[in-house]
Parts: structure tokens; sequence; C-alpha cells
């Protein structure tokens, strides 16, 4: 089976301080520590223990961004996926949602994948929307908020996660399948890992290479707008409530009146 | 060579019968000792063949004078009288098997003197080996049991020395008899005579009887010694003269990371010759289980089941490793085990368990102890070092450390920018801002982002303003030193994190290898000064030690002092006037594994303690080198205790016995446990964890404002 990885290289969220420019209105990437997206890293583990049990497989990391994302996907094939793509083009800066799938989509098309696994959504932009529009690219089915992925025969069944457990889903391949997060964990690369990593293919996609024209993608192709942006609200204080022989009567009317109980 | 007065073998015939079991027993022993040889010649090379005059002269001390064993005095004593004895009875063995031949010893095998000698140790061996019964098998210490080996070997050497000695015994009675007294010896005078009645033929017969029987028993033990637990008589005096000389708190390097084909040890003949030796000298005493931390709050780690897990391991696999079909297989006589183990379990995971190695807090108790040179730490390390960077298996918690030690500088999700906020309004120049500064002072991750060391950070500041050390930190161009990283196992972080952070020490010319060249070619280094040796200084034994030790591996070459010795250093110069015995409460010192068993600091941090203290230094029962540890070395501070008791809570309960109201600590990670354990017992209000900076810096705020309360009264 032909399995594919999307991910994206992100400012650190664990660092790096988010700021928006105010004049593009958007994220500074630059001149911050970048990482592989912490959601993909458990996504990528997701991929990798599904291809390693039907065996026969391979699976690929592929990724639109500048050049520094390389060193995102080497971390990806690091932690075990054998292949990277990554798709590069000066015209792709500052594209939106839709010419983000529709640049990945183009690119998945020429690969004929059984199966795509995208995170619900980045750690940066949480959209959300990407998984989505890579399907409607492609004309195909997706599954939502898996937490464990099987293929029978020429079906993928997963295990969606709902609010109260999950429910089994299952469509035909080819498919795009959204892992709901916190259900796998990260894997930590292999020395073997990180030296093979040098030496697994990699190949640089440019847009012509997709035969996408410049102005169906980037800023030119976006139709997305930020029309402006501000500070969130700093949260309020909470209440400290002091135990003074009463303080669970307050507490349970505070959740009563929230209607918390 | 005078003959002896009978001949006992009787003639010809009965020489030639011993000749030729004397000869079959040497084979088999030679080629079980050959197979033993064969298995160390097959595992990694490594040198120890330098510091060779002291390698003789410890030799001498730990071999001969079992300066090892006897610092546990009653078994060490009974071992020193066993082991000369050993040594003595070979001569009479000797003797006696000349005696087949119709010769005896020169000078010594008519002699008296000898003959009494002879058997006064005799006399004591004997009593050693009442001791070492009693000890196995009525006292029975836990440390001496193994899972590993029954219960059975130790007593089946026991009788068979006792089987020795008996039959000498009788040897010496019945030559004295049958000789009336010309075949003299001590024993032989008191009990011979007694036999005079059964007649000379019939002394003659018995005295045979028992040379046969005395040479019998020892061919016996000498063919059943290589598979023993008392194959460390042969091996323990090559282990000791092999022992490291190198810098004891550096774990090995391991080179070549991008080229190699394995990374650490999964399999036992991955490591080095000496590693494996280690195994063949183990006595089995177990005194490494009584120190251990981690024994003593119930991990599933035992010091001695490593290194016996690694020589089982090791022989489990011998035919493999000697590759086949081989001479041992086909000689069952020949291998060293009759018993091939069915399914050959796997070393880790499998002979030693994961949970095991992860318990290890690396503080080097087990070594310290460790009468015969054993080296613990670098092979647990070495089996860690297979499990993360071949298996990528450890406790899930470290995945963050090691993630943040490489993205972040720093164990945190903190960006390493913020490296220098701790100081922001002490007036701390940057090495960037003062590249002359003569002391560096390397802060660390703890000193710089953790609150509570924050504290000793500050402190230590106001100790080098106090005493006009013209020193800076190097802020964000700090990293972490990797040893967390290094102990846990991933020697590849350690490498990429202590090459930065060489690259930066050698830029502001710490180097002292650099230094020197520099200087031999126009006297002045490279940033155009003249040389003087400048000086890195450090409140984190656990930078202190890799960057002192360790990252000479790498080419760094630096001069690191402990801040306890710079502090004892500028109170002995007269830099720091210190108000004495300023200090009232009774305090007692931990001593940090890394400054003390692994760098031999223990008498500074004292003296100053002792200075400001009216009290001195009140000891807890365990201290110096044999300090129990708070539990966080060895990256142990980065993952969870899921077993057994706290490691920081047993050593917070040693302080208290003490009475003590403050427990000096001279490392982050101890006081960052010391915290935790004190609020565990509930101890808050009776024992303060304070770094013996801070004790330092109250005290000169004291010399500052002297009409201020004392502190404690």
């Amino acid at each position: 089976m032909k399995i594919f990885v999307c991910v994206k290289q992100i400012p650190d969220p664990n660092t790096v301080e988010s700021k928006l420019d105010p004049a593009t209105k958007r994220l500074v990437r630059t001149g911050v520590s970048l990482v592989l997206d912490p959601g993909d890293e458990t996504t990528i583990a997701a991929a990798i223990k599904l291809r390693d049990s039907l065996g026969n497989s391979e699976l690929t990391a592929i990724s639109m961004g500048p050049a520094s994302a390389q060193e995102a996907l080497r971390r990806a094939l690091a932690m075990g996926v054998d292949r990277a793509i990554l798709i590069s083009d000066p015209a792709l800066a500052g594209s939106d949602v839709l010419g983000t799938a529709r640049t990945l989509a183009a690119a998945l098309k020429r690969e004929n994948p059984d199966l795509i696994f995208c995170s619900t959504e980045s750690t940066d932009g949480y959209t959300g929307m990407v998984p989505g529009a890579i399907a409607e690219f492609l004309g195909l089915p997706q599954l939502t908020f898996a937490r464990e992925i099987n293929v029978e025969g020429t079906k993928a069944v997963i295990k969606r996660v709902t609010q109260t457990g999950y429910e089994v889903v299952e469509s035909p391949l080819p498919a795009v399948v959204t892992i709901a997060s916190g259900s796998f964990e990260a894997i930590y690369p292999t020395m073997k890992g990180i030296m093979s990593a040098r030496k697994k293919p990699f190949s640089q996609l440019s847009l012509s290479d997709l035969g996408l024209d410049p102005s169906q993608v980037g800023e030119a192709g976006a139709r997305e707008q930020i029309l402006s942006i501000g500070k969130a609200e700093a949260r309020a204080a909470g209440q400290i409530i002091k135990d003074e022989g009463n303080a669970a009567e307050i507490i349970a009317d505070f959740l009563q009146r929230h209607q918390l109980l | 060579m005078a003959p002896p007065a009978i001949s006992p073998t009787g003639g010809w015939i009965g020489t030639t019968i011993f000749v030729v079991i004397f000869l079959a027993a040497l084979t088999v022993f030679g080629l079980r000792v050959g197979q033993l040889v064969t298995l160390l010649a097959k595992a990694r090379r490594e040198d120890r063949t330098d510091h060779l005059e002291e390698r003789i002269g410890d030799f001498l001390l730990v071999v001969l004078g079992q300066s090892g064993v006897l610092r546990d005095p009653i078994p060490g004593l009974a071992h020193f009288f066993t082991f000369w004895g050993f040594i003595i009875i070979q001569f009479g063995l000797l003797n006696l098997i000349l005696g087949a031949f119709n010769g005896s010893l020169p000078l010594i095998g008519h002699d008296h003197t000898f003959a009494a000698l002879l058997d006064l140790f005799v006399l004591f061996v004997l009593v050693s080996l009442i001791v070492f019964a009693v000890r196995r098998g009525i006292v029975r210490p836990r440390q001496l049991s193994s899972r590993l080996h029954g219960p059975w070997d130790g007593f089946i050497i026991l009788g068979l020395i006792f089987l020795v000695l008996l039959t000498l015994a009788l040897v010496e009675t019945f030559g004295f008899a049958a000789s009336h007294g010309e075949e003299w010896s001590l024993l032989g005078s008191w009990f011979g005579p007694s036999f005079y009645g059964l007649g000379t033929a019939t002394n003659v017969a018995l005295y045979r009887v028992s040379w046969w029987a005395h040479i019998l028993t020892v061919l016996s033990f000498l063919v059943y010694l290589p598979g023993s637990k008392h194959l460390h008589l042969m091996a323990t005096p090559f282990n000791v003269f092999f022992r490291n000389y190198g810098p004891r708190g550096a774990l090995p390097l391991l080179e070549n990371l991008e080229e190699r084909e394995d990374y650490g040890v999964s399999k036992a003949e991955q490591f080095t010759w000496k590693q494996l030796l280690d195994g063949y000298a183990c006595t089995e005493c177990g005194r490494c289980n009584t120190v251990c931390p981690a024994t003593n709050t119930g991990k599933p780690l035992l010091p001695k089941e490593i290194i016996l897990g690694v020589k089982e391991s090791l022989l489990d696999r011998r035919h493999e490793i000697v590759g086949e079909p081989n001479l041992f297989q086909k000689l069952p006589l020949a291998d060293v085990r009759s018993n091939g183990h069915e399914e050959i379990q796997p070393l880790v995971g499998g002979v030693i368990s994961k949970e095991a190695l992860w318990a290890c807090t690396t503080c080097g108790a087990c070594m310290e102890i460790c009468p015969v040179s054993i080296e613990h730490v670098p092979k647990i390390v070495d089996m860690r070092r297979s499990l993360v960077m071949e298996e990528s298996d450890f406790p899930p918690e470290v995945t963050s450390l090691f993630n943040n030690i490489e993205r972040n500088g720093n164990p945190w999700e903190i960006s390493n920018d913020r490296r220098a906020e701790w100081a922001a309004g002490l007036g701390v120049p940057l090495m960037a801002e003062n590249p002359d500064a003569e002391v560096l002072y390397w802060v660390g991750c703890m000193g710089s982002f953790d609150q509570r060391n924050r504290k000793v950070a500050t402190a230590l500041v106001k100790i080098l303003k106090a005493a006009g050390v013209n020193f800076a930190i190097l802020g964000p161009e700090e990293s972490c030193t990797g040893d967390p990283a290094r102990r846990i196992g991933n020697e590849y972080l350690w490498q990429m994190m202590a090459q930065q952070n060489i690259e930066v020490l050698n830029s502001y010319g710490f180097n002292t290898a650099q230094t020197e060249t520099a200087t031999a070619q126009n006297g002045h280094d490279h940033n155009g000064q003249t040389s003087r040796a400048r000086t890195i200084i450090t409140a984190c034994p656990h930078c202190f030690n890799t960057i002192k030790n360790e990252y000479p591996q790498l080419g760094g070459h630096y001069e690191v002092i402990h801040h306890s010795v710079f502090i004892d250093r500028l109170i002995r110069e007269g830099r720091l006037q210190l108000p004495a015995g300023f200090d009232h409460r009774k305090l007692t010192y931990h001593d940090p594994c890394y400054v003390g068993r692994y760098n031999g600091v223990y008498d500074e941090p004292r003296r100053v303690l002792t200075v400001i203290n009216s009290n001195g230094v009140t000891e807890m029962r365990r201290n110096r080198n044999r300090s129990f540890c708070c539990g966080g070395g060895g990256g142990r501070a980065w993952m969870e205790e899921r077993i057994g008791k706290r490691v920081n809570q047993t050593r917070v309960n040693e302080a208290l016995e003490t009475e003590a109201e403050v427990l000096a600590a001279a490392c982050p990670f101890c006081i960052m446990m010391f915290e935790d354990g004190v609020k565990g017992v509930e101890a808050e209000e009776r024992l303060q964890v304070e770094d013996i900076a801070e004790i330092v810096a109250r005290a000169l705020e004291e010399a500052a404002t002297p009409s201020t309360a004392r502190a404690g009264q």
C-alpha cells in the first residue's frame, strides 16, 4: 500500500511566543526556532504503526513549505518514514487553506495514494480545514478523529473519537484519515533512524512540476482574507475559595449556576 | 631435593597413575579456562595499560594486602587468612606432588619453620571457614543471595576448602606416624603419635590414602573452579590490575557515531573484555547491593545481579560467540557450563530487566565499595544506550527531556534566550560584555531556570562580588551540558551539546590545551591577551563533572572548579571575610555523588561550613564516600519514581536522624530532590535545605550588617 502523511513545519509552540506581523496579519515564521508540528509527530507514529502492521507498504511524508521545511521532513524520515516530498516554490508564499490543499492534493494525485494521514489540525494555524479540502480536491472520502486505524481488504476502518466514547466508521480506499490528537505516542528517533534519514529518497517539487499556475496558489490565489487582528482578552482571575466550613456549598452553588451540576 | 621419608605413590605404577590423572585434570582445567579467555578475546578491545606504576602498586595493596575486603573487618580478616593460607598451601601441595617423584621443594621442603607456618595457616583458614559458614548459613546477610546462582555454590566451595584442609591434616598426621617424626609437621606432631599403635605398615597405607584424597580433592577443586564463583580467585588479580585509572566521573566515549553499526550493548559480547572480566572477577559478596540507593528503596535493581547477569548471558551465548561447531561443544567436559539453557534469554529485557537499568541513579556507590574494582555504572549506561539509541525504548517522560535539550538547550519548554533573566538587576556581566573575565560562572539549567536554584545562583553572585572576583556568565550562549542525556543513554545528544558548548568555551579562550599551544607559540592566547589559567566555576556537580572529566574526550580541556571548592579557596586566600561561628543552627552536609565519590571533594565544603557554623558539621550515618544518593542522578530527576520507597525521602530521614535543622547541599538536583523529600515526610518545620552558597551569602550579609539578628538565635 502507498500511505502518505501530510506534515508541517511550525514555530516551536513550546518556546516561541507567537507574534503576528501587523502588515501581513500573519504569524511571524522567520527568525524563530522551527520544528516539525508535534501533532504531526503523533500522526506519523500512527501511520508508521499501520505501515508496519500491513507489511509491504511504503510511507511517504509530504510537506509544503520553504526550504527550511526539509528539517521537519528529515525528522519524519528519522522517525521511520520511508520517503519525503517537499513542495517548495516562492509563489506558494501566503497560501491560504485553499491554496495549501490544492497544492498538496496535486502532489498526492501524481502518487496514486491508498491512504492519506493528516493531523486534525496544525498547532500553529488551527484551521483544521486542510484535510477536508484535500479530500475534496481528490474526490476521496474522509474519516475524522481516528484513534485507531485498520485496513480490512479494500476498506479503512477507524475508531472515531466521540464525546462519550468512540464509533466504528469505515470507508472504501483510497481515503483521507485525520488522527485525533493524543491518540498516539510520538516516536523518538533511533540512531539508525537518524543516520538512514540522510540516505532515504527525498524529492523536491516546484509548482511547474505539479502543473499548477502561480495564480491558483499563494497570495494570488488566496480566497481567505484576514481583515483584522487583535489581542485575545486576558482571562480574568479565578475565584479562590477559602474553606471556612462552607466551601463545598459555595462550590456546589457555583457549579449549579453554570449548569454543571 | 631430598626425597620424602615415605614415597606417597609407593612406586612408579602409582606415580604413573598420578601423572595421568594430574595431566587429565590440568587439561580439563586448561580447556575450561581457555574457553573463558576465548570469550574475552572475542569481546571489544579496550586499552588498560596506562599508569603502569600505579597499577603495580595498587595490585600489591589490593591483591596481596587485601585492602579491598578488609574495609569490612570480620569477613575481611577471614578472607585475608584464607587468601594467604591458599598461597602457602600451594607450596605445601607442590612439595607433596614432588614427593611422588621422590623429591621435595628446595630450601623449604624439609624446613620445620615452613612446616609450622603452613600448619598455622591451616588453622587460620579453618577458623575463617567457620566464620564464613556461620555468616553464610546462620547470619545470612541478604546481599549474599543471588537470583542467578543457587545457594549451594558457596557451600560447595567451603566444603571443598574444608576437605583440602582435612586431607592435608591427615597426610601430615599419618606421614608423621609412619615416619616416626621424620616427616615433621606441627599437626603431625600433635596427632601423629596417637597412631603409632597402628603399626608402620598401616600408617604408611593410611598416609598414601590421605595423600591421594588430598590430591584428588585439590584436582576436583581445580576443575570445579572455572565454572563457580570461585573463578574470582583467578580473575580478580587481573581485574584489579586492569581497573580504570581514567577520571572516575567519565563514561566511556562512544566513538564514530556516524559510522557505527551498533549503539551501546544489547548482547554480552558487545562489552569490552574488561567489562566482561568484571563478571569473572565478581566474588558475589553483594557489598554493592548493600549501598545501592535503588536496592535500598525496593527498586528492581541489584548491582550484583547486573554483573552476574552479564556473565550469565555471556556464558549462555558462549557457543554462538566462539562460533560453531567448536571444541567446547564437542568435548562437554571442556565446557565451562554443563547445562545448556534451552532458551537463551536476551541480555536486556531478559536476563537483566529494563526496569533495573532505569532505576540506576549512577551514584557510583557500588563501584566505590566493590573490593575488586568492578565497574557497574558504565555497563548500565552501555545497556541504556542500546535501549535509547537502538530501540527508542525509555520511560515516556524522557522524550520531552530529549526534545527540549535538543531544541531549547535546556530540559524545559523554555526558550534559551531567557537564560540570563535570573540575573536581571544583579549586575552580572555576560562573557560577551566582559570577555576578559578571569572566572566564568557556568550557571547551568537549574541555576538559570529553576525557581529554587535561582536563589542559589543569586547567592553565589553575592559571594563572587564580595570577593571582588572578575567574573561573567554566558547567558543564552550557555546550553545544557548534555549530562542527563548521556547518563540516560543518549550519547548522540550529549555529543551534540558538548560540541556546541566546547565551541562557545573555546571562543572565549578557556580551552587550556589551546592556551598552552598559543603560549608556546607567542606567549599570547588567541584574544591577544597574556595567557593565564582561566577558570570555570559552577554550582552544579553534574555540569562540573561532565565539563571537567568528559569534555576532554571531545577535545575540550578546561579548568573547572566546583563552587564549594572555589569558596573555600576564596576564604583561605583571605578574599572572603566570613564571621566565624556565625551560624548556630545544627547542620549536616550531604555529599553530592558527582562532587564526592566521582571527584573526591569532601573536605572543602566541610571546611567552609565549619568556619561559619559554631557547631561544625554533624555527620549523617552515611557520609563522604559512603554518602547515599538523593535519587536525582543518572537522569532519574527527569523520570517518575514508580516503584518502592522514595530515595529522596530515605536520605531526608537520615538527615533528620542527626536532629540537624539544616541539610546543607552543594548540588541543584540534591536541593530539588530534598525540598521534595522534606515535604514528602512533612518535615518542613524541622529541616531547611540550603546550598552551601546560600549559607555563605547569609554570613556575608551578617558581616556587612552585624546589628541584624543572627541566624538561629
